[in-house]
């Protein structure tokens, strides 16, 4: 074998830059970013949407990051007994009261039902808390609290903030009631969510952000400004009616109106009834979040959600199904392509009359109607095998009738014709000669249909035909161009990493498989 | 007369072919649903209907089980289904409340004129630029031209499509954001302020790979060939010798030519769907969204009808413009 010989195509060394270029970046999005699925609340709200790469931020001035109080999970699952250092809390004793700060490492937060994953929100998040327990006669207010410092452009009606707490607690004759605020660097307070067992009446309206909890269970409290609902003055009287469907927005600007140091505030109001009160409260996830403008390698998409996340696992996905279905086409035509071009007649005939059928119709057409009366056909059927099959059936006779035009060649090469005087079967002539020089074709096909097999399938995402429950390239691209379209809102931090992928993807390949064509053609003997 | 035999004997061909596509299609509409337990009915009912009462929902699939026949026995809804597509009744939509043929008919003027232009443009340039860079074989221009040819084959148009269409329409404002708001065919010039940034984008970017490609290879070869080095030898202008073999050459670039031709009001889904023309690929992928069976499948007939008669065409001009071709 004179394997040397493909080292000297400057065509591989192009392909083999730009292959290694997309995989690896592929391979790093898949180790870097966030794992969940992008197009589920769990994969989304890491930071604001739209938000531009941070590298980008030379173009765009100095817009906010994420701001993550605690910004370490530890801290706001309590994992350590940090935790108690950060929040400013200690024991202490002061007007016949006594609180005992303690660092739980064997409770924490389980079972909240009314919390929902997204990659700025914290619950359920095990063991660990920080356990306060009061004792005394009289009213008692304990504050927590952290500052950050906000040296950024003053926040647009993307961004939004949102505070949150996971507590449990135990009481005998005592009542407390929980509140979140954030204090701006001109010491206004803005209160942001009030819950405990015992809710003031002028509070009546129950809410998402004012709400009664009850002893034994874990509670889950959310108050965010990118929700009107979960915005406090959506229920107060603090805004006119005309303006409450906004008051996420009014909200977010009333309160990030300078630059300098802001404060998260959790406050515990004690409100015991006797000398014997007692109160027992676990506190976890505490946690704040800025959602910033500039976020990871890639920016948001329009829902929050990391575009280099979705790179990573849509390329993943296309590459793997390709990488299937490209290896199944070519088996496929390379068995028939094989025994049509060797034994001829019957078969052959067969072969090309389904091969000129599917090459004589609107390919891209006939993909459409398949695939929208399959779904039909075989409901719940899984939709990635779906197209996998019709790209199949669709794509193997091409293949084939390449296989089998140089099958043909080669079954009237002299040696071939010396095998057979020899007295080879015809089996061993196929295994022996004949496969031995389709091989290097074979090979070069599974190149070239990997990339023709993503971009149909991407061109089906696209259209909003094929997959668009996870994300795929083909799916991105499409969502980009979609928000492009309507809004117009374009990002082209979005549209710009999975068309540039498919590109260099059906670039790279395309060389790759000129390189080993042309390495065949030196190995018989052709010279270009 | 050895024509004319050859001419019935490709239309025989292209027949079997079509009745091979009605039966095919027939299997996946109705043979395989109701194979299956489904009523094709249900898939002609408007998906509007769906939220009303159960009673007039299953009253709605009664008419269409009747009218369209499919309680009858599967070889009379074959024979049926066959003759209404021979005779272009492509059946009633039931969710845009039109028939299908007259919505294809209006969607296909402005296919035609956005494909037909840059296919000429497209072979004009696939021409030029293919000859040229045969005739500077392996140098620097012939790697630049064959580079752009590949580039143009691998392009994914529809991410290309959406940044053009940002950067022209939204942002320096020169095309307009959606074709069928400015467009009206008794203007001329509506239609090509509508048109001339797609036009440009399928002359230049989706290009022309295949036909380029194939006439540097066959303007290589035609060179190499021995009328030419002979033409060479006797001494003949080089500018003569360059027209010899660019004729000689044309030939399976406007074979291919015709093939795209038959592809082309198909394959236009992107460049409809981004500017917002309400064409034949706008159509379909509507279609396809909204499950507007009776629209999809008249509009993939009608397309294979098309194609089948250019290829057929493409045939019958074949052995005119190479005389050298044996009749087969």
């Amino acid at each position: 074998m004179r394997l040397s010989v493909i080292f000297k195509f400057k065509f591989l060394w192009v392909s083999l830059f730009f292959l290694i270029l997309l995989i690896g970046s592929v391979v790093v999005g898949y180790f870097v970013a966030p794992k969940a699925n992008p197009y589920t609340p769990a994969g989304q709200e890491a930071a604001a949407p739209y938000a531009i790469p941070y590298w980008a931020s030379i173009f765009y001035g100095n817009l906010p990051p994420d701001i993550k109080v605690p910004s370490n999970y530890n801290l706001i699952a309590a994992k350590s007994p940090s935790v108690l250092d950060y929040w400013h809390v200690s024991n202490l004793t002061i007007n016949g009261d006594h609180v005992l700060v303690l660092w739980n490492s064997t409770f924490g937060p389980q079972g909240e039902s009314s919390f929902e994953r997204t990659l700025s929100t914290f619950g359920n998040t095990g063991n660990g808390s920080i356990e306060l327990i009061i004792t005394g006669p009289n009213p008692l207010n304990l504050t927590l609290y952290h500052s950050f410092n906000y040296n950024y452009l003053l926040p647009n009606s993307l961004n939004s903030f949102l505070i949150q707490a996971s507590l449990f607690y135990q009481s005998s004759n005592a009542n407390f009631l929980f509140n979140g605020y954030l204090i701006n660097p001109k010491n206004q307070s803005f209160w942001m969510f009030i819950t405990g067992n015992t809710i003031p009446a002028n509070l009546a309206a129950l809410s998402a952000v004012i709400k009664y909890i009850g002893p034994k269970s874990w509670n889950y409290i959310l108050s965010s400004s990118g929700d009107a609902e979960l915005t406090p003055w959506y229920y107060t009287a603090n805004l006119p009616p005309s303006v409450s469907a906004i008051a996420s927005d009014i909200l977010l600007h009333y309160a990030f109106n300078t630059t300098g140091d802001y404060t998260v505030k959790f406050q515990i109001q004690y409100l015991p009834s006797n000398a014997n009160s007692k109160l027992t409260l676990y506190l976890s996830d505490l946690y704040f979040e800025f959602l910033g403008s500039r976020y990871g390698v890639l920016g948001t998409d329009n829902s929050g959600a990391s575009v280099f996340a979705e790179y990573a696992q849509g390329g993943i996905f296309d590459l793997i199904l390709a990488l299937i279905v490209g290896a199944v086409i070519v088996g496929v035509g390379a068995v028939f392509g094989l025994l049509a071009g060797y034994y001829g007649g019957k078969m052959d005939q067969i072969l090309t009359s389904i091969s000129d059928f599917i090459l004589l119709i609107p390919g891209l057409a006939l993909l459409i109607i398949l695939i929208t009366i399959f779904q039909q056909v075989f409901l719940g059927a899984n939709k990635v095998i779906l197209i996998a099959i019709v790209l199949i059936i669709l794509s193997w006779p091409p293949t084939a009738r390449i296989i089998r035009g140089q099958t043909m060649a080669i079954r009237n090469m002299p040696f071939v014709e010396a095998a057979r005087a020899l007295g080879m079967s015809n089996f061993q002539i196929l295994r022996k000669h004949v496969i031995r020089h389709v091989i290097p074709i074979i090979i070069a096909q599974l190149i070239f249909d990997i990339p023709a097999v993503i971009g149909v399938e991407s061109a089906l995402d696209f259209l909003g035909i094929g997959i668009i429950t996870f994300p795929t390239w083909g799916n991105m691209l499409g969502f980009s161009a979609h928000a492009a379209l309507s809004a117009p809102s374009f990002a082209w931090w979005w549209i710009l990493p999975p068309g540039i992928a498919l590109f260099l993807l059906g670039i790279s390949l395309f060389y790759l498989g000129e390189a080993i064509t042309r390495y065949y053609g030196t190995m018989v003997g052709e010279t270009r | 007369m050895a024509f004319l035999n050859y001419a019935l004997r490709r239309a025989v061909d292209r027949i079997i072919l079509l009745i091979s596509l009605l039966i095919v299609m027939w299997l996946i509409v109705e043979g395989l649903p109701e194979l299956f337990g489904i009523n094709p009915a249900v898939w002609y009912a408007p998906v509007g209907q769906l939220g009303k009462s159960a009673e007039f929902y299953q009253n709605i699939i009664q008419d269409i089980t009747r009218i369209y026949g499919f309680n009858k026995p599967i070889y009379v809804q074959f024979v049926d289904y066959f003759k209404a597509l021979l005779s272009f009744n492509l059946g009633y939509d039931f969710q845009h409340h039109e028939y299908v043929i007259s919505e294809i008919m209006r969607a296909l003027p402005y296919t035609v004129v956005l494909t037909v232009p840059p296919l000429l443009l497209q072979t004009i340039l696939a021409i030029l630029l293919g000859s040229y860079a045969a005739l500077k074989r392996n140098t620097w221009i012939d790697h630049l031209i064959s580079n752009y040819l590949v580039i143009q084959y691998n392009i994914p148009g529809f991410f290309i499509l959406a940044v053009f269409w940002v950067i022209f329409a939204v942002y320096m404002k020169i095309a307009p954001i959606s074709a069928v708001a400015v467009i009206s065919f008794s203007k001329p010039l509506t239609v090509l302020d509508a048109y001339w940034l797609p036009w440009l984008i399928l002359t230049l970017i989706f290009g022309f790979p295949v036909r380029g490609i194939l006439m540097r290879n066959t303007m290589i070869d035609v060179i190499d060939s021995d009328f030419i080095k002979y033409a060479r030898t006797v001494g003949f202008r080089e500018k003569i010798i360059r027209g010899m073999a660019r004729r000689n050459s044309l030939i399976p670039v406007i074979t291919r030519t015709a093939i795209d031709l038959a592809f082309v009001l198909s394959g236009i889904y992107f460049v409809e769907y981004i500017f917002g023309i309400p064409g034949m690929g706008y159509l379909g992928v509507e279609a396809a969204l909204e499950l507007n069976i009776p629209l999809l499948v008249g509009s993939f007939y009608l397309l294979t009808l098309y194609a089948l008669l250019i290829l057929y065409i493409n045939d019958l001009i074949y052995p005119l413009i190479d005389p050298r071709i044996k009749l087969r």
